[in-house]
């Protein structure tokens, strides 16, 4: 078992300062590639509900 | 969930998640990223990941830093997806590797960790020319779905 994950110890924090990785080129791109799998195959139906 | 992890920083927006890998080739920073993909007939949120490259300003498509710390880095994925969940829990996660060997990377790690997911998590691995099923440890993946199970 590994160590516990020690909130005390852990400093996750919310930032302004980190970067909006929104257009970044190879997020866009790699977004756009998992469209088109989930298209050709659909998720899970039971998780899907259709957008009215 | 315990994991030996990296601490990270995540933006306002909480799609943006930053941390910094520490091992012989030094510091490199790392990304993962939460985008919305949506259509008519789904949503869902795809996993990017990957390293920063401050000189070329973008991210480094398919470098292999082997910082020796791939498992911990791994888990610092895994906390993203866990942290960015529990902010907003009826979202689905939908992750593939850059590389069929970076895949089966992810799917070792939840391998190894399932005992712990699995009580948290919904989770589908998609078969080629098949589709998604539900995940077992035993079978190949291309991708994976990922989604809290109700409480």
């Amino acid at each position: 078992m590994l160590p516990k994950d020690n909130k005390k110890k852990t400093k996750d924090i919310v930032s302004s300062k980190v970067r909006d990785y929104g257009n970044e080129p190879f997020f866009v791109q790699k977004a756009e590639a998992s469209k088109k799998t989930v298209e050709k195959y659909g998720l899970p139906k039971h998780w899907v509900t259709e957008k009215k | 969930m315990n994991f030996d992890r990296y601490n990270y920083k995540v933006s306002e927006s909480f799609l943006d998640y930053e941390f910094y890998s520490e091992g012989p080739k030094g510091a490199i920073e790392k990304v993962v990223r939460f985008t919305l993909v949506s259509s008519p007939f789904f949503s869902y949120y795809n996993l990017g990941f990957g390293d920063w490259n401050e000189d070329k300003k973008k991210i480094d498509d398919f470098v292999v830093s082997n910082n020796l710390d791939a498992e911990r880095v791994l888990a610092t994925v895994a906390s993203t997806i866990i942290d960015f969940t529990s902010r907003f829990p009826d979202v689905i996660i939908y992750a593939e590797g850059s590389t069929p060997s970076r895949t089966r990377r992810y799917q070792m790690g939840m391998n190894k960790y399932w005992h712990e997911i699995d009580p948290i998590f919904d989770v589908y691995g998609l078969v080629e020319n098949q589709g998604f099923m539900h995940f077992e440890s035993c079978k190949n993946y291309i991708a994976f779905a990922v989604k809290r199970k109700k409480e």
